[in-house]
């Protein structure tokens, strides 16, 4: 039987990588996004070329109310869960002085509340088969920090702990939860960042380059896939030495 | 057949006997129904009657009499 994942924010980046990694594997691939037509044209192609069954959601996962529509609909098209790779993001960069109080809501609602509401509804379709995986997209700056990321590296922060307890709390229910924290990806994140600067962020790495994409997703195909067997509670750096 | 299906979700989820439940088995009451097997028992109750609860009617279900009252309002009679 092919193994099924729920890929949120997949319509870009990280997370459209992760679709094409997981589909290039043989799993059925249910993908989440808030654009479309953008869903609808990589849920095409993944079909056209390998294929797999991929069905879609469009949503935006700042209202909670979305999230258990998604997660039955997921559930009705994939007939069960063995892996949830939670991608949606967003990062705002603002100094402290000029961060709205409805950018916090917004950015603790993306990266922590949906995490916890998709943990919950997920973790009870893997209870059933007593077997699954989750895996979040943190960053490294929720443990180094950054000049204008308070904001977005306390919600990234937040999901280690929660990476952490869910672990302990399910582990022994056979779910494994696990986080991965990129460092510098060339994704619509960054897309703004002037020449000077990635330059300057590529010395900083060991690799002495930015990352792509699909660098991220083989990481979060691992962890999710029972290669990873043994491991759970992790938060594990592809930021080519960034963080050493 | 809905009651049937809810008795072999508690059966299965908490692995007691039959004769064990009835409309006064209660959460935390019951050695088998912690916070472990209710997590368990709500899998198994979804997967049952193929519906999902929501988190308020998750924290109410606190006895098998209970349960089958919350589960009327996803459409599923125990008359």
């Amino acid at each position: 039987m092919k193994k099924r994942v729920v890929i949120t924010g997949a319509s870009s980046g990280i997370g459209k990588a992760c679709a094409y990694w997981f589909a290039s594997q043989g799993w059925q691939v249910f993908i989440h996004g808030r654009d479309e037509a953008k869903l609808q044209a990589l849920s095409t192609d993944l079909q056209k070329k390998y294929a797999i069954e991929c069905s879609l959601f469009s949503a935006d996962l700042t209202d909670s109310s979305t999230i258990k529509p998604l997660i039955q609909q997921a559930n009705k098209s994939l007939g069960g869960l063995d892996a949830l790779v939670h991608c949606a993001g967003s990062m705002v960069q603002n100094s402290l002085a000029m961060i709205k109080e409805q950018e916090i809501d917004q950015q603790f609602n993306l990266h922590l509340k949906s995490s916890l509401l998709l943990a919950q509804l997920c973790s009870r379709l893997m209870l059933r088969n007593k077997k699954g995986a989750m895996v979040f997209v943190s960053s490294t700056v929720a443990n180094q920090g950054a000049v204008g990321q308070a904001l977005y590296s306390a919600a990234k922060s937040g999901l280690h702990g929660m990476v952490k307890s869910l672990a302990k709390e399910l582990g022994p229910h056979g779910i494994r939860i696990n986080a991965v924290a990129p460092g510098f990806i060339e994704t619509s994140l960054v897309s703004d960042y002037s020449t000077d600067k990635r330059l300057q962020l590529a010395q900083a790495t060991s690799l002495k380059r930015l990352g792509k994409a699909d660098e991220v997703a083989s990481a979060i195909g691992f962890l999710a896939s029972e290669q990873a067997s043994y491991i759970t509670g992790q938060i594990l750096p592809v930021d080519a030495g960034l963080t050493i | 057949m809905s009651i049937k299906l809810l008795k072999n979700a508690f059966i299965t989820a908490l692995e007691i006997p039959e004769n064990e439940i009835n409309d006064q088995l209660c959460y935390s009451q019951h050695q088998q129904w912690d916070s472990t097997g209710h997590m368990i028992l709500i899998a198994e109750i979804e997967n049952a009657f193929d519906i999902m609860l929501d988190t308020d009617d998750i924290i109410d279900m606190s006895s098998f009499l209970k349960a089958q009252e919350i589960l009327g309002k996803y459409e599923i009679s125990f008359n």
